[in-house]
């Protein structure tokens, strides 16, 4: 017996070759995960690669405070401001349409919503998220823009000649042209039609409200907006799922109404989630590329003040959009206009990486409410 | 009891006016009113595109009628069918997916490898087989088995990247040295002494001999074991001169149709024997492995006979009539259960011949639509809208995303398995996973256009790759997709109940076993689904590709060193132009074709996870 | 604390209570005619001072216990008392939980299974696991039971799984079944299927974890005969709840109570019918847990 026992200490033991074997396989695997780190370094050193060389041809704080943005044309002249506050305009006009919308569509599916509803108008918004920015890009600007800046079609049907007024969505038939893209052909020659003999009632506001050019920061934006929408309804819906039963059902027992219950426990109960699908949702309009690029067009500009309006129905350069812009401007070299695109997209990174970051410590801060 | 009829009034609902009732109906209002919104915003999107790009009011209502009446019934009926027969549907399912998933993969095949032509590819098949293989017969020699398997994806490993770029390889190490090192005054302007085929020869086997030398020295192995020195320096070299002087030589001057059948037929062969072995026996295997091959050649040698170009039939055959025939002849001999199934696809198909056929007959006008053979099957044109197509785009987008699915695929898988099954929850190493795991998150959220940066910085400035090459534009969309297929994979995998792995170890089994024998086969239609998910977006992405300079080109790309193409390029492009035809027609028409696209992938994911869902149950 | 010294107990189990029992649980009457079994002083799992803490908390207090050859060893208890711990101690399933941390000694024939050259794989394939719910993983029935035997590297012959089959008292009901998916038994079967599968692979020790409180009277009662069978060839350690069922099938059982720690061990008998310690008693009875 005491033989046999030797033997199974010896069986108990881990053969040497199967130990080497578990090792490998561990740090194949793990050498898998720590490429995500090396992807991160990459981008990072990339980045601040070309930054650093064009912050020796440029004070980093004339680049952070010039409010002239023109790298490609005469003497270029490096000011990120014109480019934020484009980016920031964009943010806006896609958060009024996203946020409201989103959180709507967040507590219907949440608290209202037949799970049966649900299992389709879920998957149905994130179709959204899913769909190539670039035919986004189209649709804002060959569609969406022509739709905006025509008259409501309805009013012909609707609303009779005779009364003598238009429903417009965005009144730029108030300006007797035609919106003309760049090359000089007219971009919706069918559209042209539609300008009504009814805006000559009303043409003295033409001074107020702008027209809407070709290239424009509302249909963009909104288009932003739409895209993000499923952000903002997933993340709070899965917010406000994870708040207990118990609590709607305490609330339930003391004589609440639904809306009661969606508004002051849901709602207050999942602000974090709700907070941080938000940022979210703003970092990814922030890192939006096709869609403004194509649809916003390329001219960089410092707001318009007084006049908040003009800032939508005009043509915005974005951070992402002026990347491109000299991406696609050929050999350029080793310039400093070519390094800026550097310096664009570090401040690019560390915008988004910082709001990510706060997205995650609001999820984290105030998890344990409940 | 005067108290009571109060009650009863009280808790009576409200008749007529509440403000609460109200508020709160005009509430639930706004919320339905906010999920329409955005689904109303899809119906927008793809109806105005779709109307623009089919036309539908072109075609006169006899069209219509043969169309509902060839196609939309008879499909319909069947599915209504099939709907109440389980089993019926689980074959329709899988008809569905050998007919068109069949045809779409050799579909795509052919195009990829008639735009690179087979010979290299097949290079490339054939070196991948041959080391592994190797590796796996020196496996069955020596008894210690236990290291074949990570040897064989090694090997498989190292022979396709060196094969694919030893060349770039070996100068990128230089650069690397002289950026590292640059500022020492000699060593900087240090350059490769020698041509770079014979560095190249110099390497690949001097690299071997040298690894198993190390290995040796450090086991303390004795002396005579160092008589593997010479032998694996001699082996490397004649595989280095032989592939150089012999493979290569011979396997170029193999006509057309003999190296499709090499690149698609052995592949094909090979998965189908391995299939019918694991359910069956290994004699049955190698038999279904043989009958593709028959069949491939007496498809060849018919078609040598009609004096028909072989290759294109050849490719089909291993692509689509040979899942057909393994889906069909596996209902008929073994699952029995449901057989009505199989005809889905065909009524599909022959609903369209038919339709097609009646058509003439009765002259009916079909919609005048964009979408048409020319604009999948012709290149760009930018005179004529009727004669624009984008197929130099389809097959580079076909091109990006197989090279973007095979870098990202095992490297995300990989990741993922170690984040959930390896990486402890503390110490050092629990808090390098940690780590991991917010890096991943955040790199989630970096914009695309800064992925585009990345692949800018690495493939065109630093190794020097010529710009938007077809390798880096699917590397850097690969990157972009890493953390979506990361995140994925882990759901998946976290979602293999914890009583199976329980179950395995207490069998004795390693953690490799576990992780082989029962968490990956529970996880993998999890991980597809992600995968597929990611792809679908990606199949979009722009912006990166722009940043990495792909141009927008009117041939197809020869290869993975070639320039790349992809229809959302086309689509950005085209954008602006002045003329409707373009603007509203053509490019309405493509955007439909990559929405399209997208919604099959995303359609074929969620069937995916809802049978795996069902089936987890 | 029970400092029992083990060695000492009697070994003949002669002195049998006259009084059957004390709150009517029938105790086998198995130890008269399977005499042989009780008293076989061949130890195969020897724990001494045997310490488990998750974290900070202290789930098994210092137990020193045998477990003997090819008897079916009960370990009963109120729920956290810390008997499935142990039984995770004895096949090194404690591993897998991070946090878990065991002091003290166990020996598998008498090699420390916790020295630093044992790998907890070897050893989990001579101590096998059957589980408080049944797990088959999602494959054939065939594929079950070979399981065990194809990590191990061991050749699968239909032999070996029809005996496997047979001796978990489930051959004849699958025989004809074989590939078809183990998921489509029973919850009864799928637990003689993952026993099956345990004692493919020749195991010397059985650890069943409550492996019939999930299941039905009916596929209970099987169980337990299978359990009375299996201890002719393999040395069987179960956890249970059921009382009654520690008192029909074991040879010998152990009492844990609440904090972890080992109260009695002792011949089956003597535990139901005159337990030396009160609170065991008051166990037994019900009066406590």
């Amino acid at each position: 017996m005491s033989q046999q026992r030797d033997t199974d200490a010896q069986s108990l033991q881990r053969p040497e070759f199967v130990v080497r074997k578990e090792r490998l396989y561990r740090r194949l695997l793990a050498g898998c995960a720590a490429l995500t780190i090396a992807v991160t370094l990459g981008i990072i050193l990339s980045l601040s690669g070309g930054a650093l060389t064009f912050f020796g041809e440029v004070s980093i704080v004339k680049f952070l405070t010039g409010t002239n943005w023109s790298p490609l044309v005469g003497t270029p002249e490096y000011g990120v401001l014109p480019l934020v506050s484009g980016t920031l305009i964009i943010v806006v006009g896609s958060a009024v349409v996203a946020l409201p919308i989103g959180l709507g569509a967040a507590i219907y599916l949440s608290e209202y919503a037949d799970p049966r509803v649900r299992a389709v108008a879920k998957p149905a918004l994130e179709i959204l998220a899913g769909v190539p920015t670039v035919i986004y890009g189209y649709f804002a600007l060959v569609y969406l823009t022509p739709i905006l800046d025509a008259p409501l079609p309805i009013e012909q049907v609707i609303i009779p000649s005779w009364l003598g007024f238009s429903v417009p969505i965005i009144p730029s038939w108030l300006t007797f042209s035609v919106p003309i893209i760049p090359g000089g052909v007219p971009l919706l020659p069918e559209f042209t039609l539609v300008v009504s003999e009814f805006t000559l009632v009303v043409s003295e506001f033409v001074f107020v409200i702008p027209s809407l050019g070709a290239f424009n920061a509302l249909s963009a934006s909104i288009t932003v907006g739409i895209m993000i929408i499923p952000m903002v309804s997933s993340i709070s819906e899965d917010a406000m799922s994870a708040v207990p039963d118990s609590l709607r059902e305490a609330a339930y027992g003391l004589g609440s109404t639904k809306f009661d219950v969606s508004t002051s426990v849901v709602v207050p109960a999942a602000t974090s989630g709700i907070v941080s699908s938000y940022v979210l949702a703003l970092s990814r309009a922030i890192g939006e590329t096709m869609i403004v690029t194509m649809a916003a067009g390329q001219s960089p500009k410092m707001p318009y003040f007084p006049n908040v309006l003009q800032n939508f129905t005009d043509s915005v350069e974005v951070m992402t959009a002026a990347i491109i812009k000299i991406v696609s401007a050929e050999s350029l070299g080793q310039t400093a206009t070519y390094e800026s695109m550097f310096a664009i997209g570090l401040t690019l990174f560390v915008l988004t990486l910082a709001m990510n970051i706060i997205a995650e410590l609001v999820r984290r801060r105030f998890r344990e409410a409940y | 009891m005067a108290t009571k009829p109060e009650t009863g009034e009280s808790i009576r609902r409200e008749r007529r006016f509440s403000l609460k009732e109200i508020k709160g109906k005009a509430f639930e209002g706004i919320l339905v009113a906010a999920t329409l919104v955005g689904i109303a915003a899809l119906l927008v999107l793809f109806g105005y595109m779709f109307f623009d790009a089919v036309r539908p009011l072109t075609a006169s209502a006899e069209w219509y009628l043969l169309f509902f009446a060839t196609l939309v019934a008879p499909t319909s009926a069947f599915a209504l069918y099939s709907r109440r027969h389980p089993a019926v549907r689980r074959m329709n399912a899988r008809a569905f997916a050998a007919v068109f998933g069949g045809l779409a993969i050799s579909l795509a095949a052919w195009v990829v490898f008639s735009a690179t032509g087979p010979h290299g590819l097949l290079l490339y098949v054939l070196l991948a087989s041959i080391s592994p293989l190797a590796v796996a017969g020196y496996g069955k020699y020596v008894e210690r088995s236990m290291f074949v398997g990570p040897a064989m994806v090694v090997v498989t490993l190292v022979v396709l990247l060196w094969t694919l770029g030893s060349e770039v390889l070996v100068f990128a190490l230089f650069d690397l040295v002289g950026l590292l090192f640059g500022w020492i005054p000699v060593l900087g302007s240090l350059r490769p002494p020698v041509a770079p085929s014979i560095l190249v020869t110099a390497v690949s086997t001097g690299g071997p001999t040298l690894a198993v030398l190390l290995y040796l020295l450090r086991r303390d192995s004795s002396r005579r074991s160092f008589a593997f020195v010479p032998v694996v320096a001699a082996l490397s070299g004649l595989g280095t001169a032989g592939f150089d002087f012999w493979l290569q030589p011979t396997v170029d001057l193999l006509p057309d149709w003999v190296a499709y059948l090499g690149l698609v037929c052995l592949p094909v062969a090979a998965v189908v024997a391995v299939v019918v072995a694991r359910r069956a026996a290994v004699r049955q295997g190698l038999t279904a492995g043989g009958a593709v091959i028959a069949g491939n050649l007496a498809v060849g040698v018919i078609a040598l006979a009609l004096s028909v170009d072989p290759s294109f039939w050849v490719v089909l055959f291993s692509g689509a009539v040979v899942p057909v025939g393994y889906v069909v002849g596996d209902a008929v001999v073994a699952n029995r259960k449901g057989r009505v199934g199989l005809l889905g696809p065909f009524v599909l198909i022959g609903g369209v011949l038919f339709g097609a056929l009646l058509e003439d007959v009765i002259n009916a006008t079909g919609p005048d639509t964009w979408i048409t053979p020319t604009l999948l099957l012709s290149t760009w044109n930018g005179i004529e809208p009727t004669q624009a197509g984008a197929y130099a785009e389809i097959v580079g987008s076909i091109m990006i995303v197989s090279v973007m699915a095979l870098m990202s695929f095992p490297v995300g898988v990989g990741a993922a398995i170690y984040l959930e099954e390896y990486a402890p929850e503390t110490g050092p190493a629990g808090r390098f996973a940690n780590f991991i795991e917010i890096n991943i998150a955040n790199l989630a959220g970096v914009p695309s256009v800064v992925y585009g940066i990345l692949g800018l910085a690495l493939f065109n400035n630093f190794l020097d790759f010529p710009p938007g090459i077809v390798i880096s534009a699917g590397a850097t969309l690969g990157l972009l997709i890493l953390p979506i297929v990361i995140v994925s994979a882990q759901e998946a995998i976290r979602s293999v109940p914890d009583s199976l792995r329980r179950g395995s170890y207490g069998m004795g089994a390693s953690r490799w076993q576990t992780l082989r024998n029962v968490v990956l086969p529970e996880a993998v239609p999890g991980i597809l689904t992600g995968t597929i998910l990611a792809l679908g977006r990606a199949i979009g992405e722009t912006a990166p590709l722009i940043v990495i300079a792909v141009p927008v080109r009117t041939s197809t790309p020869s290869g993975l060193f070639d320039s790349g193409a992809a229809v959302p390029l086309r689509i950005f492009a085209s954008a602006a132009n002045a003329i409707p035809a373009y603007r509203k027609g053509v490019l309405a028409a493509l955007a439909v074709v990559l929405l399209a696209l997208m919604l099959t992938m995303n359609a074929v994911a969620i069937v995916l996870r809802n049978r795996y869902q069902t089936d987890g149950n | 604390m029970s400092e029992k010294e083990l060695d000492d107990e009697p070994d003949s189990t002669d002195e049998e209570a006259v009084d059957s029992s004390l709150m009517g649980i029938d105790v086998a009457k198995t130890t008269d005619e399977d005499g042989d079994r009780i008293g076989s002083t061949e130890t195969v799992i020897e724990t001494r001072n045997l310490d488990v803490y998750y974290g900070e908390e202290r789930a098994l207090q210092d137990v020193n216990m045998d477990i003997h050859e090819r008897e079916v060893t009960a370990i009963i208890g109120p729920s956290g008392c810390g008997k499935s711990t142990y039984l995770r101690c004895i096949n090194r399933m404690n591993d897998l939980v991070e946090a878990a941390n065991v002091e003290g000694e166990v020996r598998f024939n008498g090699t420390d299974m916790y020295g630093d050259d044992i790998d907890p794989v070897a050893l989990r394939r001579r101590i096998g696991m059957v589980f408080q719910h049944p797990n088959p993983f999602p494959k054939s029935i065939y594929d079950n039971v070979a399981y065990g035997l194809r990590v191990q590297g061991r050749k699968v012959t239909d032999e070996k799984i029809e005996r496997a089959l047979r001796d978990a008292a489930l051959w004849d009901e699958v025989k004809d079944q074989l590939d078809e998916s183990a998921m489509d038994l029973s919850g009864g079967q799928q637990q003689r299927l993952c026993i099956a599968r345990a004692i493919a692979v020749d195991p010397e020790v059985i650890l069943m974890d409550e492996p019939a409180s999930a299941l039905d009277p009916i596929a209970t009662s099987k169980i337990e005969d299978l359990i009375d069978d299996l201890a002719e060839e393999y040395t069987v350690v179960i956890v249970t709840h059921n009382m009654q069922q520690a008192a029909r099938i074991s040879d010998r059982t152990a009492v844990f109570l609440t904090g972890g720690e080992l109260v009695e061990y002792d011949d089956t008998e003597k535990i139901f019918e005159n337990p030396d310690d009160d609170r065991v008693e008051d166990y037994i009875t019900g009066k406590f847990g």
